[in-house]
């Protein structure tokens, strides 16, 4: 990954313990989506995504990978990896 | 080992093996004195061959057996569970015997064992008072006739002139009113074409070389006389010349594939070649028909096997067996025998309850296990069916949980098929308790192996409370299977047109949009659905190709592994002949077998399951169900085919096979088109005859879609087939009726073609020119 150069974006989940930030390079926008349109990961995706995403919702003209905050909790990663 | 042990090895297996069908029977029906007269029979022949050829174990065992089942068949005696137990028991113990002779050509000595039985079925003899006294001079007036030497049967002689020989009589001229033996005419309704040559499973040669048995045999008046022809026309084959035949015929079909393809100008050699062409499927067919047993060959062991497990489990547990007469090619019959020896374990161990349970829950106490076997096109499908409490989903689910075959987020996900298709994962066994009859934690991972090994599909299906089905589906041959060629890298490839479900063409501009990536998986969005996709050149490490190329892709389904195969190009469908691989390409892995295809070159044969297993292609469910869900709304897939400029749909769900073939194959039976197809006729609505003109050319191509109308097949000419696509229904202005024959295509509106419309082939011969079915009027 190239280093970050401009100051990034973080996105703040909370949990029931406290908050941890995700790094991104940037938001893009607020899109509403509809569960009819969710499939869960593919099979075929590699085993360390298999862990972090949590399927995919079918837009007209591309996918959106959703990501699963509870699996991002840097204290579950390590779990998560495992399993 | 001399010939006339050998014959008598095989003759007696076969004795045996009846007998053992028989007392199974005997335990429904105790009082059937020609069930006795059987068992008495193959026990009598035993002995009578042993003691001329000095078998002096096998003599002093079957001389016990004959005395009881003497006094069973004369009535004196009444059969019970006891009785049928020690029977078999004594029936096992001559198999081992016999196998001892095979194989060490000594009958093995086991003194303590033998007259242990032997006291046994003394013991039976006179287990009840009533016969008690009767017993030693009835036991000697049962063998006596029996003692006398027996003329020995020629080794070479009786396959073919079925003879009696009687002490004192000379040999092949029975005196007036002897009874015929029942054996023939019984074995040739079961199997009215001589097997090949296994020792064991051959009935119909057996009967007619049985020695002789006494004359006032009670239940030889009552049998019907044998056939005199079932010995004569019958001949033994040697299993290796059938699969020697096989290859040839495998040989000619390659090489008729190859002349057809060259093309000639010469009109003869084309007319030849067509002859050559009929011939050769002909011959295929016949060789394929000789190497055909029916199934009963490995049922007929079953009922035993019921009976042995429910007595050990203390269940009661009738078999039922249907479509014995099912033929299937013998090697994939041996080849299933043991999957179905499994499957019926398990049906009888986890499947039926206690009668205890199963009357508490409102059934009767008795389980039903039943045994099926069917045509289906071109398989034989073999259901395994309990009655029993059928499968707990939670149970299933937690074991693979315990067992690590699933992470515990997956299992909660999986729905019902998903979760049935676990219990074929290598390491899963329900079983609460290792019992001795199943639950070893190896098993339905080695149906499934076994089962795919030959090319066939395992399908398990459970209802709660009321039992579960187990279904094999098993191809009729290995050697010739209908392969689709496609093309990777300019390399030939052949997919079994059994794993493919469809086509879908990506054309240069579409490749990039139409492929979706989610990172590193790339899927193909079909019909709302999200696919996985294999790269076949990626996963042979062929140079890669220009990602904006056109491509196809296989859409593949294998053993519920559904993904798309993207593949440079598609060739034609073939018969393709499947030749074994060198070990050194076998241990890749991707591929099933290699053939020659009609152009000459090679191709390797790809066997979609492996692939799917290295892609990690898990097993998809959600497939089956979108289809059913979408069948209960307004919303159908149909079939988009094109005949001339004019286009219909057909519902996705009748079509069976889409079949390129040369015109001059369509056939007319009256004024009706027919096509031979699958060795059946099927009708065919010839609706592209119009629009194509193929009146000169009688090799060009077109286009078949067989479909299923109801339980007939039918058959319907186009010149293109263009697309699957979900269809919804219109509705009349104002009203709101749905309107009927018609859909919603594309935004187009199209006609649905009535397949009842085709006239059934009886009238075919009288019926006037039927009007098409295809009612291709443009949408107004």
């Amino acid at each position: 990954m190239e280093p970050a150069k401009a100051p990034e974006d973080v996105l703040v989940f909370e949990n029931g313990d406290g908050l941890f930030g995700l790094f991104v390079d940037s938001v893009g926008e607020v899109l509403h989506v509809s569960d009819t349109d969710h499939e869960p990961n593919p099979a075929t995706l590699e085993a360390r995504r298999q862990a972090l995403f949590n399927g995919a919702w079918k837009l007209k003209d591309r996918l959106l990978v959703g990501l699963e905050p509870d699996r991002l909790d840097p204290m579950r990663l390590a779990s998560a990896f495992r399993a | 080992m001399d010939d006339l042990t050998r014959e008598f090895l095989l003759e007696s297996q076969e004795g045996l093996d009846r007998m053992e069908r028989a007392l199974t029977d005997l335990e429904t029906r105790p009082g059937d004195a020609q069930l006795l007269a059987d068992i008495f029979r193959s026990v009598h022949t035993i002995k009578g061959t042993t003691g001329f050829l000095g078998f002096s174990r096998l003599e002093s065992l079957s001389h016990a057996g004959e005395n009881l089942l003497g006094l069973l068949r004369d009535g004196k005696l009444a059969a019970n569970a006891d009785i049928i137990s020690g029977l078999l028991s004594l029936m096992d113990m001559l198999r081992g015997v016999l196998r001892s002779i095979e194989t060490t050509d000594g009958e093995g000595e086991s003194e303590a064992q033998d007259s242990a039985m032997i006291e046994r079925l003394e013991r039976l003899q006179t287990g009840r008072a009533s016969v008690a006294v009767a017993v030693p001079v009835l036991a000697q007036g049962a063998v006596a006739a029996p003692v006398r030497p027996v003329r020995p049967h020629k080794p070479r002689a009786p396959r073919k002139r079925p003879s009696h020989p009687l002490p004192d009589t000379p040999q092949g001229s029975p005196p007036p009113g002897f009874p015929e033996e029942a054996g023939p005419s019984r074995e040739a309704e079961e199997s009215p074409r001589e097997p090949e040559p296994e020792p064991r499973p051959v009935p119909a040669v057996a009967a007619p070389s049985l020695p002789a048995r006494p004359t006032s045999d009670p239940t030889g008046e009552v049998q019907p006389p044998s056939s005199p022809g079932t010995a004569d026309s019958t001949l033994r084959v040697d299993v290796e010349l059938l699969n020697r035949m096989m290859n040839l015929v495998g040989e000619l079909v390659l090489t008729r594939n190859q002349i057809l393809q060259t093309a000639s100008a010469d009109p003869g050699f084309a007319l030849l070649g067509r002859r050559l062409d009929m011939v050769t499927a002909d011959l295929r067919e016949s060789v394929m028909k000789a190497r055909m047993q029916p199934v009963s060959h490995v049922f007929s062991r079953f009922p035993r096997l019921v009976r042995d497990l429910a007595l050990g489990l203390e269940k009661k547990v009738r078999l039922e067996m249907e479509g014995q007469e099912t033929e299937l090619d013998k090697s994939l019959l041996e080849a299933i025998r043991d999957p179905l020896t499994h499957s019926i374990r398990n049906a009888v161990d986890h499947g039926i309850e206690t009668p205890a349970v199963r009357l508490a829950a409102g059934k009767p106490a008795e389980g039903v296990v039943r045994l099926r076997a069917c045509h289906e096109g071109s398989h034989v499908i073999v259901e395994v069916h309990d009655d029993g409490a059928g499968m707990s989903l939670d149970r299933i689910r937690r074991k693979a949980v315990e067992r690590q075959l699933v992470t515990p987020q997956r299992a909660e996900q999986m729905n019902e098929r998903e979760i049935l298709q676990l219990i074929f994962l290598p390491g899963f066994s329900t079983a609460e308790a290792v019992t001795s009859v199943s639950g070893r934690g190896v098993g339905m991972d080695v149906v499934r192996t076994n089962v795919e090994k030959i090319g066939g599909k395992v399908d398990v299906e459970s209802h709660a409370g009321k039992g579960s089905i187990l279904r094999l589906r098993i191809p009729l041959t290995l050697a010739i299977i209908p392969a689709l060629i496609v093309r990777s890298r300019s390399q030939n490839f052949a997919v079994p047109q059994t794993a493919l479900t469809e086509l879908v063409h990506l054309s240069a501009g579409e490749t990039d949009s139409r492929i979706e990536r989610l990172e590193n998986a790339a899927l193909y969005r079909l019909r709302g659905h999200l696919l996985p996709l294999v790269f076949l050149d990626r996963l042979l490490q062929q140079s890669p190709r220009p990602s904006d190329a056109p491509c196809d892709i296989a859409i593949l389904n294998a053993d519920g592994r559904r993904y798309g195969l993207v593949v440079d190009g598609l060739a034609d469908p073939e018969e393709i002949v499947v030749k074994p691989l060198a070990a050194v390409l076998r241990e890749i892995g991707y591929y099933a077998g290699a053939t020659i295809l009609g152009n000459g070159e090679m191709a390797l044969i790809l066997n979609p399951g492996a692939i799917a297993q290295n892609a990690n292609v898990s097993l998809s469910s959600e497939t089956e169900e979108a289809l059913s869900g979408d069948k209960n709304g307004a919303r159908q897939d149909y079939l988009l085919v094109e005949a001339g400029s004019r286009r219909a749909a057909l519902p996705l769900e009748t079509v069976v096979r889409i079949e390129r073939i040369t015109r001059s194959r369509i056939e007319r039976a009256g004024s009706r088109p027919v096509l031979r197809f699958e060795g059946a006729l099927l009708p065919l609505d010839d609706a592209a005859a119009d629009f194509i003109d193929s009146g000169d050319d009688p090799e060009a191509q077109i286009t078949v879609v067989v479909c299923r109308d109801g339980r007939r097949h039918v058959g319907m000419t186009v010149s293109q087939v263009l697309d699957v696509t979900g269809g919804s229904q219109l509705q009349e202005a104002g009203s709101g009726f749905a309107a009927e024959g018609i859909t919603l295509l594309h935004e187009k509106v199209t006609s649905i073609v009535s397949l009842s419309s085709i006239p059934p082939l009886e009238n075919a011969v009288d019926g006037g020119p039927a009007e098409s079915a295809f009612s291709l009027e443009e949408p107004r």
